[in-house]
């Protein structure tokens, strides 16, 4: 793009149990932290992305958030792609500021799961629901078999991703799951749905987090405190239903991922951290591999050496991601590639200039992939 | 067996495993077979296809075992498989597998078609072959 597009302001809610509270009460209050992380006035705004929560689906959410924030945005609506929309939404937003549909965009997503309904995640599958077909993470059960079928020893990276975000969670003072993780706890949990085991799942969260997007130019002349380019941008979709997936080990997260490193002009070797997407272990394992970071022998190894830990080779979701900060679906992973890029994370990588963030949704049929730089 | 244009496709396939015959669609126009049911070819597009039905012989995708019940019909046979299997004639498709043994891998392995009386309906189930 010609112009480049910052993250001006970060925001979020308290993650966990948050009763009592909508949805809208959740993004309002992440958007109002966004904006005064950017120190930018609410009037400013001209675009309002959202994702819908999956607490509740309804039409018009975008709409009705807007109303909610006093806003008639020239630019807004929900775009919906699950977990990946977060990603997409800022790529969204800096093209339609580029294209001059808007100035200054808001990016928000909350969902209530937690307090609210979890339908969504347990909800039984078509006609082979009286085969007792049903849930999320049975789809992910169904990719992680073949995955372990594929890599006999995968149990041990998916336990040392586990383990990784887990010992990141206990050190963030916002983490719904502040308790780290060892083997032997790891091992002994029940399953979920075999071959997942507790430990293997995201947490169910209430929680919200909200993102402020300009141009640099904009950015500047505002005098935004810690603006933090975004140089790539990509998605990729799989869209077929897990169960008809030619191959269940692989995904669109490869074309993402390529669309937005040469955005970017950068390759996996440059990043300095990375936050994945981890609603299920197996999920970073297949990611990484995706996106470049080095064949299954080659991470889990890099998981052996406690590679995936801050001070290691490959530091991953480094606030404690889906497994420990908060299940929420993706935003949490941009606000952590934000303040890595601004320094003041509470596990810090020392001298972070490069971090890959990815967003994925549904049971890997979406994916998004956002590069953020110094 | 031709399409009745009265039923949709999914209730064809309903009514198809109510006679104890498991049937899959084929393309009229490219020859792509497919399941679950659906009105247009996921290949060409056409609308054009015709019903099949499956010698009873397929090999194992991927397999799960639930230990959690989502659905309450399930919460007094936990633990319970489901599994996704390739129909010889190319077809996949979600069931179960009878007799399923513990601690094995048995992606890649051959399976036949039995149907089950459960639910109050004839359920596609299949078993090792070998």
């Amino acid at each position: 793009m010609a112009s480049r597009a910052v993250i001006a302001g970060i925001g979020q809610t308290a993650f966990g149990r948050l009763p009592g509270r909508t949805t809208e009460s959740l993004n309002i209050e992440a958007c109002r932290k966004a904006l005064e992380d950017a120190a930018i006035e609410k009037d400013r705004v001209d675009g309002l992305l959202v994702k819908v929560p999956t607490s509740r689906v309804e039409m018009m959410y975008g709409q009705k958030l807007a109303e909610a924030m006093g806003m008639q945005p020239r630019f807004g609506g929900v775009f919906d792609q699950g977990g990946a929309s977060n990603i997409s939404m800022i790529g969204i937003a800096a093209m339609a500021i580029e294209a001059g549909q808007c100035e200054i965009a808001l990016v928000s997503l909350a969902d209530n799961p937690k307090t609210g309904s979890r339908a969504a995640y347990e909800k039984p599958w078509g006609d082979a629901a009286d085969l007792g077909w049903s849930s999320v993470v049975a789809g992910y059960a169904l990719i992680a078999r073949r995955y372990l079928h594929e890599f006999p020893n995968a149990e041990e990276l998916f336990r040392d991703i586990a383990i990784a975000a887990r010992a990141h969670g206990a050190e963030n003072p916002n983490a719904q799951l502040r308790k780290p993780l060892d083997t032997a706890t790891y091992e002994a949990a029940n399953w979920i749905v075999e071959p997942l085991r507790r430990d293997d799942c995201c947490l169910i969260s209430d929680g919200a987090a909200a993102v402020v997007v300009m141009s640099e130019a904009r950015a500047k002349e505002l005098d935004v405190r810690a603006p933090v380019p975004v140089l790539g941008i990509g998605q990729g979709n799989s869209s077929s239903d897990v169960t008809l997936r030619a191959d269940l080990t692989k995904t669109r997260a490869d074309v993402s991922a390529a669309t937005a490193f040469a955005m970017a002009g950068l390759e996996p070797r440059d990043m300095d951290c990375a936050q994945i997407y981890d609603c299920f272990t197996v999920t970073v394992a297949m990611t990484l591999e995706a996106y470049g970071f080095g064949s299954f022998d080659a991470l889990h190894e890099l998981g052996r050496a406690g590679g995936f830990g801050v001070s290691g080779d490959l530091p991953i979701n480094t606030s404690g991601g889906l497994l420990s900060e908060t299940g929420m679906p993706g935003m949490q992973l941009v606000l952590e590639g934000v303040r890595q890029m601004r320094g003041d994370s509470v596990n810090q990588v020392e001298n972070a200039r490069k971090c890959v963030v990815s967003n994925q949704g549904g049971i890997m049929h979406t994916h998004s992939t956002l590069i953020l730089g110094q | 067996m031709t399409d009745t244009p009265a039923m949709s496709p999914t209730e064809t396939y309903r009514a198809n495993l109510a006679e104890r015959r498991l049937t899959f669609q084929s393309c009229r126009a490219c020859g792509q077979t497919w399941m679950p049911a659906r009105s247009e070819c996921p290949n060409c597009l056409s609308p054009e296809f015709e019903w099949c039905e499956a010698g009873g012989r397929a090999t194992i995708v991927s397999w799960v075992v639930f230990h959690v019940a989502f659905d309450p019909r399930y919460e007094d046979r936990l633990p319970y498989n489901v599994a996704l299997v390739d129909l010889e004639e190319g077809a996949r498709m979600v069931t179960n597998i009878i007799d399923l043994p513990d601690g094995e891998d048995v992606i890649g392995r051959t399976v036949t078609l039995e149907f089950e009386h459960d639910l109050e309906r004839e359920l596609p189930r299949f078993r090792l072959a070998d």
